[in-house]
């Protein structure tokens, strides 16, 4: 993993500027790590993240403030603070998150379940008009044995704030 | 947490290559018969005649910043359609040194490129598909030629779009 930026780097201005959420991690023992440390004057990244206090994982959208969530003790997803149960595809509900604080749960991470977070970034050229254009979708979620069996539960919010559930 | 990324070029001879990051914005590069990235709005004094090729072009991704880890490259044509007698070849799995551009056909950018996004990832790093950054760097070469038969139109091929996707944390 690299080193942790700094947050008045041009680089990272610039990189900044691609980003429409960012994220902020709230550990067990009520702080947390934010993606951009305005007081530290920090950029972090997700080898930053103290796995053993790390609780919720939210991103943040940089334009109304929506905050989009998963919770590694129990697997629910939130926004907003408000539970979300379900998807709906077009044709079908389908059952977002997976409640595991009642039951065993092992990981990487713990006897919580392992965060699970990227970026999917996208550029494109366009040769001839010489156009380029970034976008950037976010993966939220998590992966564990639970009862034994391995889950693993995802969602992904797009670059306009639509959520879909990955296959 | 946010890599910081330009298009990186090579060219020139083997001997005594040319590297250059490319930018991010604007005219990145274009086909040409001169091997030669430096300007993009040079193609056309070095146009390709019916029945030739480009020089192949020989790209890399290059990532700079903090980031935890950058994974699944992929790289397609995403927009664009080839005109008569045009056709793009591209090659981006293990391609980890320079080799001197052609106007031949060129063995390393030597399948049609993928008009969508592959299922997997196609772009190499470290030699491997597998392959990911966990330090400032480079992908393995994207490599990519304009070949044309005699049946090409005379001038400017319709514009493409070039699309590079990966994940990052």
């Amino acid at each position: 993993m690299t080193n942790i930026g700094d947050i008045k780097d041009s680089g990272e201005i610039r990189a900044r500027q691609e980003l429409r959420y960012e994220w902020v991690v709230l550990y067990s023992d009520g702080s947390e790590l934010r993606e951009y440390d305005e007081e530290k004057g920090l950029v972090n990244h997700f080898g930053c993240i103290d796995k053993d206090k790390a609780d919720e994982f939210s991103l943040i959208s940089k334009k109304d403030g929506t905050r989009v969530s998963v919770n590694l003790n129990t697997g629910l997803f939130y926004i907003n603070g408000l539970l979300v149960k379900e998807g709906w595809d077009g044709k079908n509900k389908i059952p977002i998150g997976l409640f595991i604080a009642d039951k065993k749960v092992v990981s990487p991470w713990g006897n919580k379940a392992k965060l699970i977070f990227w970026k999917n970034v996208r550029r494109d050229f366009n040769m001839g008009t010489g156009k380029t254009t970034t976008t950037i979708d976010f993966t939220i979620g998590w992966e564990a044995d639970v009862d034994g069996e391995k889950e693993k539960r995802l969602i992904k919010i797009l670059q306009d704030g639509s959520i879909t559930i990955p296959q | 947490m946010s890599a910081n990324y330009q298009w990186f070029g090579q060219y020139g001879d083997v001997g005594s290559p040319t590297t250059a990051d490319l930018g991010i914005s604007g005219n990145l590069y274009n086909y040409k018969t001169y091997n030669d990235l430096s300007n993009p709005a040079d193609y056309t004094s070095y146009p390709i005649t019916a029945g030739n090729n480009s020089y192949d072009v020989w790209l890399k991704g290059h990532f700079t910043g903090t980031f935890n880890e950058i994974q699944e490259l992929k790289y397609w044509k995403s927009g664009g359609s080839m005109g008569a007698g045009e056709s793009l070849y591209w090659g981006g799995n293990g391609i980890t040194a320079y080799a001197q551009p052609v106007t031949g056909n060129s063995t390393y950018a030597a399948t049609t490129i993928p008009t969508s996004s592959p299922g997997s990832a196609n772009v190499s790093v470290g030699g491997s598909l597998a392959g990911s950054l966990t330090a400032d760097g480079l992908s393995d070469f994207i490599v990519t030629q304009l070949r044309t038969t005699v049946a090409a139109e005379a001038g400017d091929t319709e514009t493409f779009t070039f699309t590079l996707t990966y994940n990052e944390n």
